[in-house]
């Protein structure tokens, strides 16, 4: 494409984006939280809107005025595109499975024609368009974010602290070893080399912790290099002891961690999270309660952290060209599929207890937000037996048809009795087939018109 | 210690059957001994107890006087006696026949009133319903996995509402119909009758909507509205003929005032009907908006200006030839 076309691109965004017909879509979630399952969920939907009777709670297209919607390219030209196709033929294909995880950043454009009903487009237009932006990223760079407003010595002093509880520190104890040794001969001269070491130890250790399932671990390159692997940029980890650190590591590793901040983490954030004017935060609460006490804990902290690296507010018209902020946040705990239908309820409010600080501040803020319960491929099917028990009819991992009971979901924040008996939820697999589009999906309607519902009126 | 939770698994041989509330709805869990429970609590008035008791008492005499009056004419003839019996008899039963089918259709109201206060089940308020497409379309749009209340929106959005449109169809144009014969119409009291039989027509036909019958009874609370409108459209035309005489001709035929308390008939008629719904319908209104006046006006005056040149041009030829007799005074 020609120079002149990009320009006509981007000038179209621009235009649209001042008349507040374009929604980027933040959907947050850290690794596993099922950002791409709800991704192509939302696309499948919306792509087959006008075809299936799924979406009531979808104004739009309950009233038909919805035209239709459309794949686009997106204008940014760069990254990637989100591989709708090839996750529908992951999960169609002949041996149906969830995508895999997410690797790299891609990027989607949803464009959506319908009859303006309100307002003075209805009298001037016979169709209007939104576009939608939807952005996949590896949940593990998520966590990098929170980073940007912390120097090395915060930065470290967090990472202490996390290091004081159980799990981590019985992981780190190896690494924390070879630290505390290798200080003791810390010289000028090999700094480069000890640190090169350290940092491995370090990346062994972020490793253990996300084959534990722990969720802070940053930084998050670390985990998942992307095209930084094996680059100096990621030879530093934070401070772990309490004595202070040797003069000829200090000014080297702080380097390197400001290296990292301004080179790595601010043009991921510059690029994708600084647009956004919606977010989607995914959490999945359910395999959290599976996880146990810490890992619940974490994930709390983990939210926590991450809403305070968005900001939120209203947009006017100079603030939706320059610097939009996101003015609507839907907290959404996924995979409701696994469990029985009457326990949405409580898995919403749960979330709702979890989120409660963040919610308060939204409060304050006066940003509106909701909690769902969702799925945005919903892979079991709720039966009854004869005798009343409620059971979940779906494929576990071996590719067995199974039922299981629906399992418990604590109405409040667990009590330690609570963990100590745990919880356990089922992993379901997909199981479709090419006839089964559009595939079903839990609530992914009412999401919709929360997220895009007062735009398309 | 406590044992862990864990997974159950049961074997797919087993027969489960979809979740649908089908079956629960049948069940219809203690909706009879709540109603009846409420309506026990609803204090009869301070009169109510002599007025029943007066009743009693009248009704026994009334019973005993009549089964003397049978024992009389048995003794001067066993023809006449058994005659007047069967009479009585008759009489009895279709007055007990009558007092009980009022009693069961008014309980039955009742009951539809206490569920709009209390927690309905779509599926049961759709076999209420009785139209077959809407459970069709119900069946199509209904999803496992809804909550009651999210149930209950779906269901007030998605079908109820479309019986609503149904009976709003039916009141503009039953008030549309009322307003122009009121209008047409050239005395009183063939307004009042006007009234009386489309609004009761009109009563049935939404209650019918809804898959409601109503009794007699339940035609009472709706009469006393029915009542202020044949008031008004007797009034009305009162006023309008006196007016006739005492206000100039010419003004009168500016004013269409015969238009104007048509459509007074059409408003107040259109009110009955929304009463109507409000009575018949089995939840409240919630996330659907209440039907309002504001199309019906347009309805009725377009309907009326069907209507009004007839009205209009006799008028004005009544006034031609008032002021060609004046003239010729």
């Amino acid at each position: 494409m020609s120079r002149f076309q990009k320009l006509q691109h981007q000038t179209r965004d621009v235009i649209h984006r001042g008349f507040d017909r374009h929604i980027r879509l933040a959907v947050t979630g850290l690794s596993g939280a099922g950002k791409t399952a709800l991704i192509t969920g939302i696309l499948e939907q919306l792509l087959y809107a006008n075809e299936t009777q799924q979406l009531p709670y979808f104004k739009v297209r309950q009233q038909q005025r919805l035209n239709g919607c459309r794949l686009h390219t997106s204008s940014n030209w760069q990254v990637s595109r989100f591989d709708y196709e090839g996750s529908i033929d992951c999960l169609t294909g002949e041996t149906s499975k969830w995508p895999q995880s997410t690797r790299d950043v891609s990027e989607i454009r949803v464009e959506i024609k319908y009859q303006p009903r309100r307002g003075l487009a209805r009298r001037v237009l016979d169709t209007r368009r939104l576009t939608l932006d939807l952005i996949d990223y590896p949940g593990e760079w998520l966590l990098d974010l929170p980073l940007l407003q912390l120097s090395y010595d915060q930065w470290s002093r967090q990472q202490q602290r996390l290091l004081k509880a159980e799990l981590r520190h019985k992981l780190a104890s190896a690494w924390l070893d070879q630290v505390e040794a290798t200080a003791k001969v810390a010289s000028e001269e090999k700094a480069e080399q000890q640190l090169r070491d350290l940092a491995v130890g370090y990346r062994c250790f972020l490793r253990q912790c996300r084959e534990r399932k722990l969720l802070i671990l940053q930084p998050g390159r670390m985990v998942l290099p992307g095209e930084l692997e094996g680059a100096p940029a990621l030879e530093f980890f934070p401070w772990p002891l309490s004595e202070k650190i040797p003069e000829a590591w200090a000014k080297r590793l702080q380097e390197k961690y400001r290296y990292y901040q301004q080179s790595v983490i601010a043009p991921f954030y510059q690029k994708y999270f600084k647009h956004f004017n919606r977010q989607l935060v995914l959490v999945d609460v359910l395999q959290a309660l599976q996880n146990g006490e810490h890992h619940f804990a974490e994930l709390q902290l983990a939210i926590n952290e991450l809403m305070k690296s968005f900001s939120y507010g209203n947009n006017s018209l100079l603030k939706r060209l320059l610097s939009p902020v996101i003015d609507k946040v839907a907290l959404v705990a996924t995979k409701a599929d696994n469990i029985a239908p009457q326990d949405h309820q409580k898995l919403t409010q749960l979330l709702q207890l979890m989120t409660q600080k963040q919610r308060q501040e939204l409060q304050f803020d006066q940003i509106p937000h909701q909690v769902f319960s969702v799925a945005g491929i919903a892979t079991s099917q709720i039966k009854k037996l004869n005798d009343g028990t409620k059971v979940l009819d779906g494929v576990n991992e071996h590719r067995e048809f199974v039922r299981v009971g629906a399992p418990d979901v604590p109405e409040r924040i667990p009590s330690s009795t609570d963990w100590q008996r745990g919880y356990v939820y089922p992993k379901f697999q997909p199981d479709f087939n090419l006839q089964d589009s559009p595939l079903p999906h839990i609530r992914l309607d009412q999401l919709l018109e929360y997220v895009l519902g007062d735009k398309l009126k | 210690m406590t044992d862990s939770r864990k997974l159950t698994y049961y074997s797919m041989d087993e027969p489960a059957v979809e979740v649908s509330d089908n079956k629960e709805a049948s069940e219809v869990p203690g909706h009879e001994t709540d109603s009846s429970q409420r309506t026990a609590r609803v204090k009869s008035g301070r009169w109510g107890k002599w007025l029943v008791l007066g009743l009693v008492f009248a009704l026994s005499a009334a019973v005993i006087e009549s089964v003397l009056i049978v024992a009389e004419r048995f003794q001067q003839n066993i023809f006449l006696g058994s005659l007047w019996a069967l009479g009585f008899g008759i009489i009895a039963l279709a007055f007990l026949s009558f007092m009980v089918r009022e009693i069961w259709l008014l309980q039955k109201l009742k009951r539809r009133w206490k569920k709009q206060a209390g927690e309905p089940k779509p599926e049961q308020q759709l076999k209420l319903l009785q139209h077959p497409d809407l459970e069709h379309r119900w069946q199509q749009i209904k999803q496992p996995y809804w909550s009651a209340d999210e149930e209950r929106e779906r269901f007030e959005v998605d079908v109820l509402s479309r019986v609503d449109q149904q009976a709003t169809r039916v009141i503009s144009r039953w008030s549309a119909e009322a307003a122009a014969m009121v209008a047409v119409s050239p005395f009183a009291l063939l307004d009042m009758l006007i009234l009386v039989w489309r609004n009761q027509r009109m009563i049935s036909r939404i209650a019918e909507l809804y898959g409601v019958k109503l009794g007699y009874w339940a035609r009472v609370r709706l009469w006393r509205q029915v009542f202020a409108n044949i008031v008004y459209a007797g009034l009305s035309e009162v006023a309008v003929d006196l007016g006739a005489q005492w206000v100039s001709a010419e003004l009168l035929t500016r004013l269409s005032t015969r238009a104007g308390q048509g459509l007074g008939a059409g408003l107040l008629t259109a009110r009955l009907g929304y009463q109507v719904i409000e009575l018949c319908r089995p939840m409240p209104f919630e996330k659907v908006k209440k039907p309002g006046y504001l199309k019906l006006q347009k309805d009725l005056l377009s309907q009326l200006k069907n209507v009004l040149p007839f009205v209009y041009k006799s008028r004005q030829a009544k006034a031609k030839a008032a002021t060609e007799q004046e003239v010729e005074n």
